[in-house]
């Protein structure tokens, strides 16, 4: 399969600032990969994230999207190409109402104003919106401004998504709803669409196909996420909370009940459990 | 300081055409030095709840009782002051908490706009960024360079460096990777142990509710909808899914097992109760024991 993405040796370090934000790193991302990107606080995920979108230019290194540099004159054919949520909606909205804001996108695309007012209701019902399409967006509560952000995404449905932090601050169903929306526009577009999570949250680590773990600017590991998460109490320093399972686990080797080495989601822990119950 | 809200009702925009009521008659008490999560969902009206308890906005109708000192409609703005002195917030986003030119200037500013010297307000800046261990190689940097999580310990020792009574925190760690996430919610727990401080907490962080919180409010379309303490709250998972909420993590994996066929008890909220009740049924079963 095509690359979608490549970084080749990326070094970034913020103007006033005296250190490497990124760090000489490497990375791919297959055509239509589902991939989340992990790390601690300030292990420089949202900094690629705005080297992809050319937000910033690296010192050195270079980077590949759809084929094409991201250099100053692909700028525009870039964004359009990458749709992305910012961790904080309030530095992204630019329309005076909230369907506004999702046909900004759609308006900066080239899309006619009559496909604009099929896409836009379709686009806020995804996220449960559409009763909000006339508010002014900075006068939605927190969660409601993230899935307005969203929303203008999905209208949109670009080549590549990425979402930095895009659901923290939905409650728990929210969440849910909102990455089965982004779910179900991958199994309309499948390989069409690339999605780049940044999270610190397991569960939407654990929808990934790969995870990628960075850690002071550079790749320290990758995998899917079975493998990824059999490091057990170590995802701490990756940034990552550690599977319930794996908490378990630990909880009753703790307690002197040896416990299986490989890794186990949920239902393996369930029937592990349910076996040893059994032959008592 | 006790707090108590009476018939409060809360309107956006009230008189106009874009009137919004995002609070209607809501009546509860919190005792001093209690540790309340407040919890329901996206939209039902915790910010807003927040914001009331910060005085930053007035009920529409309704009165607050601080301590015995009424607000209401009618409040002057010197009032609401006085009040907001003992009263530390922590918004939902942290830029929007964050204006001065270095961090240190930022965390600061809370004491000093209390009357504090600049260097009584120095010393309880750097005490408060040590809280939220935000290494001293940063103080000096303007907030904004700063990546999400790093600017949300700013926030938060902002609001600490007034040594509030009434601690407010709105999502306080949200962005947070699971270690910070966890040094700060022990580190409120700490302040509110040993200095007495209230702390009202809204977190869709289930674990921490359970882990935390000794009394729980719970809010749907702007009413409250149950107050109670939060195993209570905890024992009814499906009412929880109908508020779009959910129980921890370790209260869902009993359920599983529970239905699996599993004799468990009702109270376990953690993993660590969790694991006690399963050795409890497995012991004299020849592990390594
Ligand atoms: N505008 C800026 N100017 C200077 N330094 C910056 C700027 N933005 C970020 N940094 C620094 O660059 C490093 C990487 O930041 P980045 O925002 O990429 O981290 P992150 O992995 O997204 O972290 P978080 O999980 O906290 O959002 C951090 O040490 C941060 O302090
Ligand atoms: N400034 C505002 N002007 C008008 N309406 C507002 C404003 N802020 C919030 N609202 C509305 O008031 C209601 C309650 O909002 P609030 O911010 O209190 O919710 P919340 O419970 O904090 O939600 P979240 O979990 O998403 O942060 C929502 O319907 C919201 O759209
Ligand atoms: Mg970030
Ligand atoms: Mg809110």
């Amino acid at each position: 399969m095509d690359n979608i993405i490549e970084v080749k040796n990326v070094s970034y370090q913020y103007p006033n600032s005296d250190y490497k934000a990124l760090d000489n790193l490497s990375l791919t991302i297959r055509k239509g990969e589902w991939v989340a990107i992990i790390g601690h606080n300030g292990s420089g995920k949202s900094t690629l994230a705005k080297l992809l979108n050319y937000l910033l230019v690296p010192d050195t290194g270079e980077l590949i999207v759809d084929k094409q540099p991201v250099i100053e004159e692909n700028m525009w054919t870039v964004r359009n190409k990458v749709g992305m949520v910012f961790q904080n909606p309030e530095n992204q909205f630019v329309g005076a109402t909230v369907a506004d804001d999702v046909a900004f996108g759609l308006e900066n695309r080239g899309i006619s104003r009559q496909k604009m007012l099929e896409i836009i209701p379709m686009a806020l019902k995804e996220v449960h919106m559409e009763a909000f399409a006339d508010r002014e967006p900075t006068y939605l509560s927190g969660g409601q401004k993230q899935r307005v952000a969203l929303a203008g995404i999905i209208a949109v449905a670009p080549k590549i998504i990425i979402l930095d932090e895009a659901t923290a601050m939905l409650d728990p169903k929210g969440r849910k709803e909102v990455i089965a929306a982004i779910l179900k526009l991958k199994a309309r577009l499948g390989d069409e669409l690339t999605v780049l999570s940044i999270t610190h949250d397991i569960d939407e680590a654990a929808d990934a196909d790969r995870i990628i773990v960075i850690n002071d600017g550079q790749v320290v590991d990758e995998g899917r996420p079975a493998e990824i998460f059999s490091a057990g109490p170590k995802l701490l320093e990756l940034g990552l909370d550690v599977p319930f399972a794996e908490q378990l686990k630990s909880a009753l080797n703790n307690l002197g009940i040896s416990v299986p080495s490989k890794y186990l989601d949920e239902e393996g822990m369930i029937n592990w459990l349910w076996q040893l119950n059994s032959k008592m | 300081m006790a707090i108590e809200f009476k018939n409060v009702n809360y309107v956006y925009q009230a008189g106009t055409p874009f009137a919004n009521s995002a609070l209607t008659n809501l009546n509860f008490k919190i005792q001093p030095n209690a540790y309340t999560a407040l919890i329901g969902h996206t939209g039902s009206g915790k910010s807003t709840i927040l914001q009331l308890l910060d005085g930053l906005i007035k009920p529409t109708a309704g009165q607050i009782l601080f301590d015995g000192h009424v607000i209401d409609n009618k409040t002057p703005q010197k009032d609401l002051a006085k009040v907001r002195q003992h009263v530390g917030i922590v918004f939902q986003f942290p830029e929007s908490q964050l204006f001065e030119q270095t961090v240190l200037k930022d965390v600061m500013f809370g004491p000093q706009n209390f009357g504090k010297t600049p260097m009584e307000a120095q010393k309880l800046a750097e005490k408060a960024l040590k809280l939220v261990n935000l290494p001293a190689e940063y103080w000096q940097k303007s907030p904004f360079d700063l990546s999400g999580g790093q600017m949300r310990r700013v926030a938060i020792a902002g609001v600490l460096a007034i040594e509030p009574q009434i601690l407010i925190l709105d999502e306080p760690t949200a962005g947070l990777d699971p270690v910070g996430r966890k040094e700060m919610m022990t580190m409120f727990a700490q302040l509110h142990a040993k200095q007495n401080l209230t702390i009202i907490l809204v977190t869709h962080q289930m674990e921490d509710v359970a882990e935390y919180a000794d009394d729980v409010l719970v809010m749907a379309a702007g009413k409250l909808v149950k107050h109670a303490d939060p195993q209570t709250i905890f024992a009814d998972e499906a009412w929880l899914q109908e508020q779009q909420l959910d129980v921890p993590h370790a209260v869902m994996f009993r359920n599983k097992l529970v239905a699996q066929g599993f004799d468990l008890p009702k109270n376990i909220v953690n993993v660590e109760q969790l694991a006690k009740s399963l050795q409890v049924k497995l012991r004299g079963d020849g592990l390594n024991e």
